[in-house]
């Protein structure tokens, strides 16, 4: 028998698992993309929160409607005259009385590129399979769960609300625009429809799903060289033992599924 | 049946874990179990400590002594000694065993033999100087050793919102072969009396029953069956 054994329960595993996702804190990263025909660079934020634990013995901890809260702030920019071609007014000469020949320059109108900031937070919710994973390293003990191949992300609501996202702030920028304003609906309409759902949604594909693909959370870390009792004086020194293994499982024990750690030490 | 049974976290500590933890904790805080006057410990640290001579009249620097006990070897509740445990005790459920060594040892032959020549006895009072090592002169020292076994049970002092410690209290010690039943019956009662006290600052903080393992808000426990030593609580 294992000198410590600890457990919980499902209802004590799923406390755990928020403490852990507490742990873990908030992921971030940045790059770029393509978004429809245009380019996006983006930044974004991922914390998880929520969920409930399913133990499946004898090595299956499944998470279910795990809520990853996502920040994105992303700016795309397009050339206007992708959506309107640019045009000229020609040279118009008149021969005026007494004044001869006059002629308006040619003027021509090159539509800018603009750039559209657009920030969105939400959630989305899946259900994953985690198995243990235990690791000595750097002189601590770690028991954390893994995450079993990449769990679906239902972003397409999140997709559909970024593009009407897009076409409200592309408007914002684009009534700056001098004389497109008859033009407005027009334009962005064009930039939503180049974009479509399925582009946002093959922005947001590859830009969440890295933050689930291999997701560990840690739910035992402690040091190998552990301590049992704190100093207290001069003459009482710390106390500590060495953890020489930790072994964990999912157990069926009598009506329960529990995840059991067994720990054997040395003084 | 579950380990957690009604509550959701459970711990348990095998009573080779505790062993482990006060072989531990002994080791580097050896002046629990070895208690002696100047003679025998010159200073406090923390290997020993330095008690007072127990004060009498005509003894120079009072009657020096020491007492020392082996790190305990405990036993949770069923009894695992092979027969070692002697049959004036029994182990219940909910407590636990104790065995160690106890070694007591006097300074013998230093009374003061009054001597009109003797010049350091002029005033009547007794000479508060311990004796010199190199001064010891025809007294000795006799030690006597015991083997000791105990009956205790598990004590939790709690510390606010489910945190605490486990210590053991002492309920009866048995001692080996003593004769006349008199004289086994006081060193019984002193080796209790010195074995509880030196056994009320082993305080094992909760969270180190379970190595660190989740957090536990005490429910129930500990109790103290199927050799361990077991606690129950929520996140």
């Amino acid at each position: 028998m294992a000198e410590i054994i600890a457990a919980v329960d499902e209802a004590g595993a799923t406390d755990v698992m928020h403490d852990a996702e507490s742990q873990l804190g908030t992921q971030g990263d940045s790059g770029s993309s393509s978004l429809g025909p245009f380019n996006a660079s983006y930044g974004a934020s991922v914390f998880f929160s929520g969920g409930v634990i399913d133990l499946r013995p004898p090595d299956v901890i499944r998470v279910q409607d795990l809520h990853m809260n996502y920040s994105l702030n992303f700016t795309f920019s397009f050339d206007i005259s992708d959506i309107i071609p640019d045009f000229c007014l020609p040279r118009v000469c008149v021969n005026v009385p007494c004044v001869g020949r006059v002629c308006t320059p040619r003027i021509c109108i090159n539509w800018p590129t603009v750039t559209i900031p657009v920030s969105y937070s939400d959630f989305v919710l899946f259900t994953g399979d985690f198995k243990l994973d235990i690791v000595l390293s750097g002189g601590f003990w770690d028991v954390g769960v893994v995450v079993v191949g990449i769990p679906n992300l239902q972003i397409s609501a999140a997709a559909a609300a970024i593009l009407i996202l897009i076409g409200l702030s592309a408007a914002a920028v684009l009534l700056a625009v001098p004389f497109i304003g008859p033009l407005l609906a027009l334009v962005v309409a064009g930039v939503t429809a180049a974009i479509a759902i399925a582009g946002v949604t093959g922005l947001l594909g590859p830009i969440l799903t890295p933050f689930v693909s291999g997701l560990r959370f840690s739910v035992y870390r402690q040091p190998q060289n552990f301590e049992v009792v704190p100093a207290s004086g001069a003459i009482d020194p710390a106390v500590r033992v060495t953890l020489d293994a930790v072994a964990a499982e999912v157990a069926h024990n009598g009506t329960e599924d529990e995840l059991v750690l067994s720990i054997d030490i040395s003084p | 049946m579950s380990l957690t049974e009604a509550e959701h976290v459970f711990a348990g500590l095998h009573e080779d874990g505790i062993n482990d933890f006060l072989t531990a904790f002994f080791r580097v805080r050896r002046h629990h179990l070895r208690y002696g006057s100047s003679f025998f410990v010159p200073a406090t640290n923390a290997s020993e400590t330095r008690m007072d001579a127990i004060p009498f009249p005509n003894v120079p620097g009072g009657i020096q002594w020491a007492v020392e006990f082996a790190i305990p070897t405990v036993d949770f509740f069923k009894d695992s000694s092979g027969g070692g445990m002697p049959s004036q005790l029994v182990l219940d459920i909910n407590h636990l065993s104790l065995h160690t060594r106890c070694v007591i040892s006097l300074v013998c032959g230093l009374v003061r033999v009054r001597d009109h020549g003797d010049d350091r006895g002029h005033d009547d009072k007794p000479d508060d100087k311990p004796p010199d090592r190199q001064a010891f002169g025809s007294a000795h020292v006799e030690r006597a050793v015991f083997d000791v076994w105990a009956i205790g049970h598990p004590v939790t002092r709690f510390t606010g919102g489910g945190s605490g410690s486990l210590g053991f209290a002492i309920d009866a010690v048995e001692l080996v072969d003593i004769t006349p039943d008199p004289l086994e019956s006081l060193l019984e009662c002193l080796i209790q009396t010195l074995l509880q006290a030196a056994l009320v600052d082993v305080a094992l903080p909760f969270r180190s029953l379970r190595a660190g393992a989740f957090s536990l808000t005490l429910q129930r426990g500990p109790e103290i069956e199927d050799d361990q030593a077991k606690v129950y609580g929520t996140t």
